[in-house]
């Protein structure tokens, strides 16, 4: 039997966690683990709200604090662009990603994570929201 | 760009601040909103014949989780105080925010 090794998200299988010495405490804090990033001026064009560089094991993103307007999502792993949408209008003030049951990672996630090998950059432009509220899940791995 | 965290091999960067007081809990679960008010007070809920208070526990019996921010919550609360199964300090009391064992993981 041949098993596709490139399922596998590299020749290793499955991915090894790197270094990352607080992860303890953060799920101390807050049960999921997840980090929330506050004030994101998304007004000046396609803004960067998180910006990864390095091998990473992404868990879950999810925008929140957001107001009744159109936005536009943009999303580039390993230099290939994997979303780019402009969204109407949220229906909600959370708009899920990935990873998340509700919108709020206080409910279990419900995908897999994804690997990024070298970079991942998620961007969000909107025409007068100036404090986007991202909170993300990832970790380093080797 | 705000520099998150970057230990040489793995680099984290937004635009925006990191916020090191993780948000507060405001989706707790329905035991733990039980557990928050007294045997006395849960013994007066449940004897109770008043419809309106029989409707809150029945709410209370359906939800999956208590959102403490949710004003149909505090008007529930406040209900019970006019109806004397509450003191009103009580009300601010029971919609403190939630600690992590209280904390609805769905």
């Amino acid at each position: 039997m041949t098993i596709k090794t490139s399922l596998l998200g590299g020749s290793s299988g499955i991915p090894t966690l790197a270094p990352d010495l607080t992860w303890p405490n953060s799920k101390l804090i807050s049960n999921t683990g997840y980090k929330q990033i506050a004030g994101i001026d998304a007004t000046a064009g396609l803004t960067t709200a998180l910006s990864l560089t390095g091998k990473f094991l992404i868990s879950g993103l999810l925008f929140d604090d957001m107001i009744s307007e159109a936005y536009t999502v943009k999303m580039t792993v390993d230099g290939v662009v994997i979303w780019n949408d402009s969204i109407a209008s949220v229906a909600s003030t959370a708009l899920v990603l990935y990873g998340a049951a509700s919108n709020s990672f206080s409910s279990s996630t419900t995908e897999p994570g994804f690997i990024c090998n070298t970079s991942l950059v998620l961007e969000i432009q909107s025409t007068t929201d100036t404090s986007v509220t991202l909170e993300y899940l990832v970790r380093p791995i080797l | 760009m705000n520099i998150i965290s970057d230990s040489g091999k793995h680099k984290i960067e937004s635009a925006g601040t990191l916020q090191v007081t993780p948000p507060a809990i405001r989706h707790i679960s329905k035991r733990a909103f039980r557990n928050r008010l007294t045997q006395p007070e849960r013994t007066l809920i449940r004897k109770s014949t008043d419809d309106i208070v029989i409707d809150i526990k029945e709410e209370l019996e359906m939800t999956t989780y208590v959102d403490l921010d949710m004003p149909s919550n505090t008007d529930a609360l406040n209900y019970l105080v006019s109806v004397g199964i509450l003191l009103a300090p009580r009300v601010a009391e029971i919609l403190v925010d939630g600690t992590v064992e209280e904390e609805f993981k769905g």
